[in-house]
């Protein structure tokens, strides 16, 4: 089977381009329009992965992370952040994003990150036996 | 005056022990003469007794021996008692007769003789005068009727037969008295300046602390404070003398505080670039700072004699204007004046205000600010306001400016993998395409640090070694254009807070702006020294084209520019890092002369 990711991004063309982008490493992808919808298909999706955009409307990125941080602990999240602020990507990683990525992504960078990701998501599912996947 | 009656501490001190010499004089000349005068009484008394004895003894034999008849014819016969009367009265120089009366007080013998037979007054008794007081017994020894008696009963078989009495004169008694009293007035005469003397040198030896004090408290009035009285006595005046060192140390206390506060306010009424002029009443200059100074034009030393508005001509813009509403004492806010300050027209907007308690006026205060000044700040707020407002606008623009591009990158990416072995000249084509994307990103990653840097970074760094990399880059790149560079930096400069990059990249846009102003060629000064121990100031001076007086206030708005080819952002970036780092850029120009750029830095970590 293989690892699942969610890609929460209002942009459309940049989320179409990453679906495919993943679609072709050998990920299942799922998309997302705005936070709302995002927190409902990984309810329903159950990604390893988010990789998501810091500002969308109905609910950004910042508190997307704290949702599923509630819904999903095991999930690992990757930021896009647009602003290239260190501040917000800063408080990105204290709300306990994997790691953030500035826009235009570095794709090398990216297709890196999310093995690295997954990675520590799976030694984390292995060290809790007991949760259902 | 009562006040020229009142004694000085000295004459009372003289008079009060003169005085007391007289009194003491006086004093025991009268207790003396009051004993000598008792003494003469007494001998007088007792020689007057004895003498009378002598005659009563022998009355006694004379009437015993005729056994009876007339006692008056028997006495007067008896011729040793009367050469005893006749011896008595001439050999005692007190007695001046002596008689033997009969109960009825006829003399039956008397030392003279004419006064045989009659009646003898009585005198008054000189027994009563030994038991008077001492000033009255003097009193009576100088009073009228000098005779005094002293008188002797006489009995004859147990019946009182009559008197002797003895006349006693007081005047020798009184000689004597009189020598004593002309010896204890000379004693006095001698005794008297004497005790004036002594009482003269007492009180120049007493007063002495009082009157070093005294000087000691002029001195205290006069303002010259710190002086420490050499009384260092434990008695009263000694005592006295600490009470007044207490008083002088908290006087010089006092007045070090007012003066240190005063000192303060003066500092920071000169450091205001606002005039400020206090006049009293008569519209005189009590105080001027600095700024005001420099509007009047004379030291406020040489101005403060006469009236303020007699510093101006007749015809000056202020005295029309002050001259009137002080007569009328009429303030007024705000009023514009166009004044010539060092050969330059200056902007003024004059105020003027009266102090007045319920009853008197107590003055008035100019107010002279300075119009330029506030048009400068005016816009300096615009101008940061206007930034805020492009910073919020374009921030949200840059971030739709990046999902494109991010977008373009991703789609780029996917098709460089579809495309999988392309020939060399696509994947050529794909590598120019990201790259103008990565050019495009950077040139909005650049807007963005303009309005809303993302990395400020500030770290002591020496701004000599930024401008020294500065000049070495564009010298290589100017000198061919007959550029030449002149470095004046001091080598005692403080470390300066600051992003290294941001300030490379204003330094460099200033300098190269500097090099475009002189398409002749030229020198470019590059100064950089302490700044008055308060920061860093680096100035930047071209002998070029020069800025007309119109754009000087624009040329850091963004998107201002005279180049034809120009964008307008390299003196707004300069603006914006100078700003970051809490500094401060200034500019003077002169059209076909020049321009210099001042920047000032402040030492320390600004706020980030």
């Amino acid at each position: 089977m293989h690892p699942r990711i969610l890609i929460a991004d209002d942009d459309e063309s940049s989320r179409r381009g990453l679906k495919m982008l993943l679609s072709r490493w050998d990920y299942e992808v799922e998309e997302a329009a705005d936070g709302r919808e995002a927190i409902e298909k990984a309810k329903v999706f159950l990604p390893a992965l988010v990789v998501t955009d810091l500002v969308m409307p109905t609910l950004g990125g910042l508190d997307l992370l704290r949702a599923l941080h509630a819904e999903l602990p095991l999930a690992a999240v990757i930021v896009l952040t647009g602003h290239g602020v260190a501040e917000t990507a800063v408080s990105a990683m204290k709300e306990g994003a994997y790691d953030y990525l500035t826009k235009p992504v570095d794709v090398a960078r990216l297709r890196i990150l999310v093995q690295k990701a997954l990675e520590k998501g799976e030694t984390l599912h292995d060290k809790l036996p007991r949760h259902a996947t | 005056m009562l006040r020229n009656f009142v004694l000085g501490v000295r004459a009372k001190e003289t008079l009060g022990i003169t005085l007391l010499t007289v009194l003491v004089v006086a004093t025991t000349t009268l207790i003396h003469m009051s004993q000598l005068s008792r003494v003469a009484v007494q001998g007088a008394v007792r020689e007057a007794d004895l003498v009378g004895k002598q005659i009563y003894a022998r009355l006694r034999v004379s009437l015993e021996r005729a056994g009876g008849g007339d006692p008056g014819m028997v006495l007067r016969r008896d011729h040793d008692l009367r050469s005893l009367i006749d011896a008595s009265v001439g050999y005692s120089p007190h007695l001046v007769y002596a008689l033997v009366a009969d109960a009825a007080g006829r003399a039956l013998v008397h030392s003279e003789r004419e006064r045989e037979s009659t009646r003898a007054p009585a005198r008054p008794g000189l027994r009563e005068l030994a038991a008077l007081g001492p000033v009255r017994s003097v009193q009576a020894l100088y009073a009228a009727g000098s005779v005094y008696e002293v008188a002797l009963p006489v009995q004859l078989d147990g019946r009182p037969f009559g008197s002797v009495r003895l006349g006693v004169s007081t005047v020798l008694m009184r000689r004597e008295l009189s020598d004593a009293l002309t010896r204890s007035l000379a004693l006095a005469a001698l005794a008297l300046p004497f005790a004036w003397l002594t009482a003269l040198a007492l009180s120049r030896v007493i007063l002495r602390p009082v009157r070093v004090l005294a000087e000691h408290v002029g001195r205290l009035r006069r303002g010259e404070l710190g002086m420490t009285a050499a009384l260092a006595q434990g008695d009263e005046v000694g005592q006295l003398a600490a009470q007044i060192q207490r008083l002088d140390e908290q006087m010089h206390a006092d007045r070090l505080a007012r003066t240190t506060e005063s000192g303060r306010v003066h500092q920071v009424m000169n450091h205001l670039e606002d005039g400020i002029i206090l006049m009293n009443d008569a519209g005189r200059p009590l105080f001027y700072n600095q700024a005001a100074e420099a509007i009047v034009g004379v030291p406020l030393a040489a101005a403060a004699g006469a009236p303020l508005v007699d510093q101006w001509t007749p015809t000056d813009p202020l005295r029309l204007l002050l001259a009137p509403a002080l007569t009328a004492r009429a303030g007024f806010h705000d009023s514009a004046v166009t004044v010539t300050v060092d050969g330059r027209p200056r902007e003024l907007l004059v105020s003027l205000v009266f102090f007045a308690d319920e009853r008197t006026s107590l003055g008035a205060m100019v107010l002279l600010k300075d119009f330029d000044s506030i048009r400068t700040l005016e816009s300096l707020i615009n101008y940061s306001a206007k930034l805020a407002a492009l910073g919020r606008l374009t921030s949200g623009a840059a971030h739709e400016v990046k999902n494109p591009l991010n977008a373009m990158m991703i789609h780029l990416e996917l098709m460089r993998e579809r495309l999988g072995d392309a020939p060399d000249d696509v994947r050529q084509n794909l590598d120019v395409i990201k790259s103008e994307i990565g050019r495009l990103d950077r040139l909005v990653q650049g807007f963005l640090r303009f309005v809303r840097p993302q990395e400020f970074d500030p770290k002591p760094l020496d701004l000599n070694a930024v401008v020294q990399q500065v000049a070495a880059l564009l010298e290589a790149e100017w000198s061919g254009r007959n550029v030449r560079f002149q470095l004046a930096l001091a080598t005692d400069l403080p470390p300066v807070a600051g992003d290294q990059e941001l300030l490379r990249q204003a330094l460099l846009n200033v300098v190269l702006n500097a090099c475009q102003a002189m398409p002749q060629g030229g020198v470019v000064r590059i100064a950089a020294e302490a700044d008055g121990g308060m920061g860093v100031v680096v100035r930047i001076a071209d002998e070029g084209v020069g800025i007309p007086a119109e754009d000087l206030e624009r040329i850091f708005n963004l998107h201002f520019t005279t180049k034809p080819d120009g964008h307008g952002v390299g003196l707004s970036m300069v603006y914006r890092a100078v700003q970051l780092h809490d500094g401060r850029i200034d500019v003077t120009s002169s059209v076909g002369r020049g321009t210099t750029f001042t920047i000032r830095f402040p030492i320390g970590v600004p706020g980030i």
